[in-house]
């Protein structure tokens, strides 16, 4: 379910190799990109063809943050679409578009497509201040947090 | 099966003639420990028990050959035999003898086998010849620093190893074997449509051979690199030399201690931070805040509210309302519409969890501002980190420009060897990238870099040529046969390792002292380390032994088999606290440990294992270099029943003079 463009997957492969930090599986890399996505509510259309499934489900260390994420995607949406979040019948429609106790990671195909453009975003506009990416696990997160961090969820 | 070393013989070689018998036993564990003096020839002894069990003598080439004959011998020829039992129900033995011919630059090897006699080959029994393949023997047989290439992310190892002796290789043989089956038999095909099955094939073709040159490409430069890691290795202990000659050791120590504990910071405090930003919702004090207010809004609107199931049953029951009165067409197709508004059980139970989790995060962390806070300190540890960083380098600085003109060559060199070095692994490294190929670059196999994505994209091709051709049902075999193997050898080997990592781990339990902080987290191509979910790329010169030896032991009983463990300078590193720990934990891990050491290794190691009953002390020195000229009078002053003498050799299993007696550089 999970996707990343395959530039994506190109540019932050050494930082997922280096030796050191806390950047040591690709969905670290996915979860960064997405908390950027979510947070300046910029998503990117990710195209199948150019983009690859890194896992189905959340890693094991992710488990307990999958009904955060996930209402952290249904919020973000919905302030993104310009809806009123007061509003019953669109808040539970998008609820029923989000959410599924069937699946695994609790969303539904079209919320973990959503997700995946949500994490596209992100991508895009960390490349665009970082063309490549540092190879050292923590002085990415650090500049992460410096350079974006004060403009998320604003 | 149990499988011991009982004795080595070795006759005209690079190393004093000598026949040196091993101690075993059928219950416990027997520490085998021998003394050489540098130069004596311990790595020869290694590479040669290493290249025995695993037939690699039948492919050295004429100069390897040569390299292993005697410096101050004229003889023309060489032995060297090893002898092995095999224990499962009785014990039987098996011999691998290797005759050098110096001349011609050959060496032969000949099999005994129990009551078989002798046959001209490298014959070991079907049952273990598995085993004895580098990947396997490298586990049990340590040559060099082979300890750290366990835990080294760069290497694969551990993989290699479990690939090894878990059939892995097998399989991998396999595949190749229906891969081929399945590209000739394509090759014969005939389109079954309009298609132009010959153009695809020949894509195809044109891929299998870039990705022949790329991996012939890879081998070569993997031959490079173990010279240039050889010779990094070699001038940065040369730099040590020298920076040692003119400065002592301690500043230099010194700052790579204090970088080593700084860079130890940066890593635990990018760990604090990155737990904390695990949890979504601490990003931003205005996030939660802004959740908390649209869980209340939630709550206002009654979401997920009543449940709409409830409703559901009510009607198809049919057993009238819970108000008692009758449900008339009417009135069901009034409740009809109203559960609209409801969400199903399914939903609700997601906002609820979720709604719990808020109010949870927001209740107990809403004032706290541990991310800022662990941000900052990643911040000033990376400041610290790169201060001692400029420390170390304005030091070798200074030392190099305090260096003769011909010693500050040897820094500039390692400087252009690492820089060579980084660009060969990086070159490897997209050598075996399975990276995607874009259908716009079909064309032109030239711009792919990796053998593993060229090979990939052959076979793709392949299948494609096979599905529009008569050989249809071929491919679409290959497909699936392929399909399943793959993914049966790659969830197989995702258990294996994680069995091995709780095994390694049961297994360190036993050997560190108690309080030690290092586990194996996982078993990646590597063994990757840490404590508490924190990674650490390696631990103390003790803690890597100890692991080493310890995923040794896992693999070998996972495996069901039991090996010597061989080892070249097992306690170099490690300091003497450590020592007489290991010592003392030495003979449980294996059931025969054979240890070649030198002087300096002694202190600690052997009060260590003083109180282990089954220890055997062997001492061997060649009888041909001056500076042995004390243990020759020393050794002459035993009972003759107590040494062996030999054309060129002394050796003696006597345990005093191995006491008495310390080897090391003459």
């Amino acid at each position: 379910m999970f996707r990343l463009h395959n530039n994506a997957r190109k540019w932050g492969n050494d930082l997922v190799k280096g030796d050191s930090g806390p950047i040591n599986i690709e969905f670290d890399l996915y979860y960064i990109f997405l908390l950027v996505g979510l947070g300046l509510e910029k998503k990117i259309p990710l195209e199948q063809s150019l983009s690859s499934e890194i896992v189905r489900n959340y890693p094991k260390s992710y488990l307990s943050q999958k009904y955060k994420i996930a209402m952290l995607l249904l919020y973000t949406d919905l302030k993104e679409s310009g809806f009123d979040l007061s509003n019953r019948d669109i808040v539970k429609s998008k609820i029923q578009e989000t959410f599924s106790a069937n699946s695994q990671n609790h969303l539904t195909d079209d919320a973990g497509k959503l997700l995946n453009n949500y994490a596209n975003g992100g991508f895009e506009a960390i490349r665009e201040r970082m063309q490549r990416a540092e190879t050292d696990g923590a002085l990415f997160i650090s500049i992460i947090y410096d350079e974006f961090f004060p403009d998320l969820f604003q | 099966m149990k499988v011991s070393i009982d004795e080595i013989e070795t006759n005209g070689l690079r190393c004093p003639d000598s026949k040196i018998s091993f101690k075993n036993r059928s219950n416990g564990g027997v520490i085998n420990l021998l003394q050489m003096p540098n130069g004596t020839g311990k790595t020869t002894i290694i590479k040669l028990i290493s290249a025995s069990l695993t037939g690699a003598i039948n492919k050295w080439s004429p100069d390897e050959v040569r390299s292993f004959k005697a410096k101050s011998d004229d003889s023309i020829n060489g032995e060297f035999r090893i002898t092995l039992s095999l224990e499962t129900n009785s014990v039987k033995q098996l011999t691998f003898l290797t005759r050098f011919n110096f001349v011609d630059g050959e060496a032969n090897i000949y099999t005994t086998r129990g009551a078989i006699g002798e046959e001209q080959g490298w014959l070991p029994p079907s049952e273990l010849k598995q085993f004895f393949s580098e990947g396997c023997v490298d586990v049990f047989c340590f040559q060099g620093d082979k300890t750290k290439d366990i835990i080294d992310e760069s290497k694969s190892d551990a993989e290699i190893t479990i690939k090894a002796f878990f059939g892995f290789d097998e399989i991998e043989g396999f595949i190749g074997d229906i891969k081929k089956y399945h590209r000739d038999t394509i090759e014969t095909g005939t389109p079954i449509t309009s298609a132009n099955l010959k153009a695809k094939e020949m894509q195809a073709k044109s891929w299998e051979t870039r990705a022949l040159v790329l991996k012939e490409d890879y081998d070569e430069k993997l031959l490079e690199k173990i010279d240039v890691d050889k010779e990094v290795e070699e001038l940065l202990n040369s730099q040590r030399q020298i920076i040692e000659a003119l400065d002592g050791t301690s500043e230099q120590e010194t700052l790579d201690r204090e970088y080593s504990k700084r860079n130890t910071k940066v890593i635990t405090t990018a760990n604090e931070c990155w737990g904390d930003l695990k949890n979504p919702l601490l990003i931003s004090s205005d996030l939660l805040a802004n959740l908390y207010v649209f869980r209340d809004s939630l709550e206002k609107m009654k979401l997920p509210g009543g449940s709409r199931s409830f409703f559901e049953e009510l009607i198809r029951e049919n057993d009238g309302c819970i108000c008692g009165e009758e449900l008339t067409d009417s009135r069901i197709k009034h409740i009809q519409k109203q559960i609209e508004q409801y969400l199903g059980d399914d939903e609700a139970n997601v906002v609820n969890a979720i709604k719990n989790e808020i109010s949870d995060t927001y209740e107990n962390l809403k004032d706290s501002n541990s991310l800022g806070d662990d941000f900052t300190s990643l911040n000033n540890a990376l400041v610290d980190r790169a201060n001692a960083f400029k420390d170390k380098e304005d030091y070798l600085k200074k030392m190099k420009k305090l260096a003769t003109p011909k010693n500050q060559k040897i820094f500039e060199d390692y400087g252009l060897v690492v820089e060579r070095q980084t660009k060969l692994n990086n070159l490897l490294e997209q050598r075996v990238k399975d990276s995607v190929v874009e259908s716009s670059q079909l064309n032109n196999p030239d711009s792919c870099k990796s053998y593993i994505a060229a090979e990939n994209v052959a076979d793709k091709l392949f299948e494609e040529a096979g599905l529009i051709s008569d050989k249809q049902g071929i491919s679409e075999s290959y497909t699936i046969l392929k399909k399943v193997i793959n993914g049966a050898k790659h969830k197989s080997l995702l258990e294996i390792k994680e069995k091995l990592a709780v095994k390694t781990n049961e297994k360190l339990i036993e050997s560190l002292p108690s309080g030690s902080q290092i586990e194996v987290l996982e078993i990646e191509q590597h063994v990757k380390l840490g404590w508490n979910g924190v990674t650490q790329s390696e631990g103390s010169g003790a803690q890597n032994i100890i692991i080493a030896y310890s995923f040794a032991r896992s693999v070998l009983e996972e495996a069901n088999i039991e090996f010597p463990l061989i080892v070249d300078h097992p306690f170099t590193q490690i300091d003497r606290k450590n020592r007489i720990n290991l010592g003392s934990t030495l003979g449980s891990l294996m059931h025969q440990f054979i240890g070649f050491l030198i002087d300096t290794e002694r202190s600690g190691f052997l009060e260590g294992v003083a109180d282990q009953t089954d220890v055997s002390y062997i001492s061997m020195f060649s009888s041909e270099i001056d500076g042995n000229k004390s243990f020759i009078d020393k050794i002459e002053t035993l009972p003759s029943n107590e040494f062996l003498k030999t054309a060129n050799g002394y050796i003696t299993y006597n345990k005093e003079f191995f006491i008495e007696n310390e080897m090391g550089d003459h």
